[in-house]
């Protein structure tokens, strides 16, 4: 399409209809009209500064919007990543736990360190020594060999025969 | 309780007092004389903003806000340019922001009923010529909401108002071979628009 032809199709189907046109306002209307402006301007010359201030719908929006992205900020987690084979937890020491009653009570003097035990050949304990046994206890309770030296002294076996000796009467 | 405005003059209409006087005696606070701005210039900011905006329902707040813009700018009236002038540069301005959010799909945007299509027909027209004026407008508007408000306004100004290239400059701010520029665009889409047959606008 050439432009004198769609500037004439424009002037004709647009232009033309839209000059005709005429808004006109009845004396209702504009009665109407007056009041709402002059309502407003007495409004204004009440409280000037409000003008300025911002309109409670977008006060109001504004606040909104602040807890909106308070909330989001609070409840927000960063994507969660593959979670990685669990590992056992690292000790702990008793300090994190709640307060229970402990099950291993330290003795009095831990806090002194280790206790210092004597040399096993010493017979003299010194002071804050503990008491040190040369054999252990299950170990002085089992009798893992025969002693006869004293069936010997007493007579009772005979060095010189497996037969029990008996004791006989001698005389000199 | 708010004084109403006195919708009757307060001068008689032998009393020519210009716009200058006017002004200056409303920005010093005369709301009489503000009241005679208002009157004086009330049908042509009405038409004017109608042609730009289409008849939609929002003519009412956006008139009232064009009017307290113009009673707070007011004390800034120098006088360099008309009062006309500087009033449709308002008019013009609120205009086209109110285009803007529409675009934006910020402000309501309805379709156009028979109501306020009502308000541009012919007075005195039968009814069979009413209903299809108004189906035409109808269309025409829905064309137009295909242009951008800055075209839109310059070619209600220029190609329907039949205003000079300077004066439409003058109005919206712009060089004259800007608004010859956007007249020019205005023309080809809304040639598009027609072409495509069905308008989907969102009138």
């Amino acid at each position: 399409m050439k432009a004198a032809d769609r500037d004439s199709r424009i002037e004709n189907e647009l232009v033309a209809p839209l000059r005709e046109a005429r808004p006109t306002l009845d004396e209702l209307h504009r009665a109407r009209l007056a009041g709402a402006i002059e309502a407003a301007l007495d409004l204004e010359k009440q409280a000037p500064a409000r003008r300025r201030a911002p309109r409670p719908a977008a006060l109001g929006g504004l606040l909104a919007a602040a807890a909106i992205a308070l909330m989001t900020g609070l409840t927000w987690r960063p994507p969660r990543r593959p979670t990685p084979p669990a590992r056992p937890a690292p000790a702990t020491v008793a300090r994190d736990l709640p307060r229970t009653t402990p099950l291993l009570v330290p003795y009095p003097g831990a806090h002194q360190g280790a206790p210092k035990t004597g040399a096993s050949t010493s017979l003299v304990a010194l002071p804050g020594e503990r008491a040190r046994a040369a054999r252990s206890t299950m170990d002085r309770c089992r009798p893992t060999m025969f002693f006869s030296s004293a069936l010997r002294i007493t007579g009772t076996i005979s060095p010189f025969s497996s037969a029990t000796a008996m004791p006989t009467l001698t005389s000199r | 309780m708010t004084r109403p405005l006195p919708i009757q003059s307060v001068r008689g209409p032998g009393d020519a007092v210009d716009d200058m006087t006017l002004a200056r005696a409303a920005a010093a606070g005369d709301r009489r004389a503000f009241a005679d701005l208002y009157r004086r210039h009330l049908d042509s900011v009405y038409a004017r903003l109608t042609r730009v905006v289409g008849p939609a329902a929002e003519r009412d707040d956006l008139v009232q806000q064009i009017f307290l813009d113009l009673y707070r700018a007011l004390p800034r009236f120098r006088g360099d340019a008309a009062l006309t002038t500087f009033l449709h540069r308002i008019v013009l301005n609120v205009a086209c922001e109110h285009l803007e959010r529409r675009q934006r799909g910020r402000a309501r945007s309805e379709p156009l009923d028979d109501r306020q299509l009502e308000t541009l027909t012919a007075p005195g027209a039968s009814p069979e010529q009413r209903a299809r004026q108004r189906q035409e407008l109808r269309r025409l508007f829905q064309h137009l909401e295909h242009l951008s408000p800055k075209r839109r306004a310059a070619f209600m100004l220029v190609a329907v108002e039949g205003l000079p290239l300077e004066d439409a400059a003058a109005l919206l701010n712009a060089s004259a071979p800007a608004i010859k520029q956007r007249v020019l665009e205005a023309r080809r889409e809304l040639a598009e628009a027609m072409d495509r047959g069905a308008p989907e606008g969102r009138t």
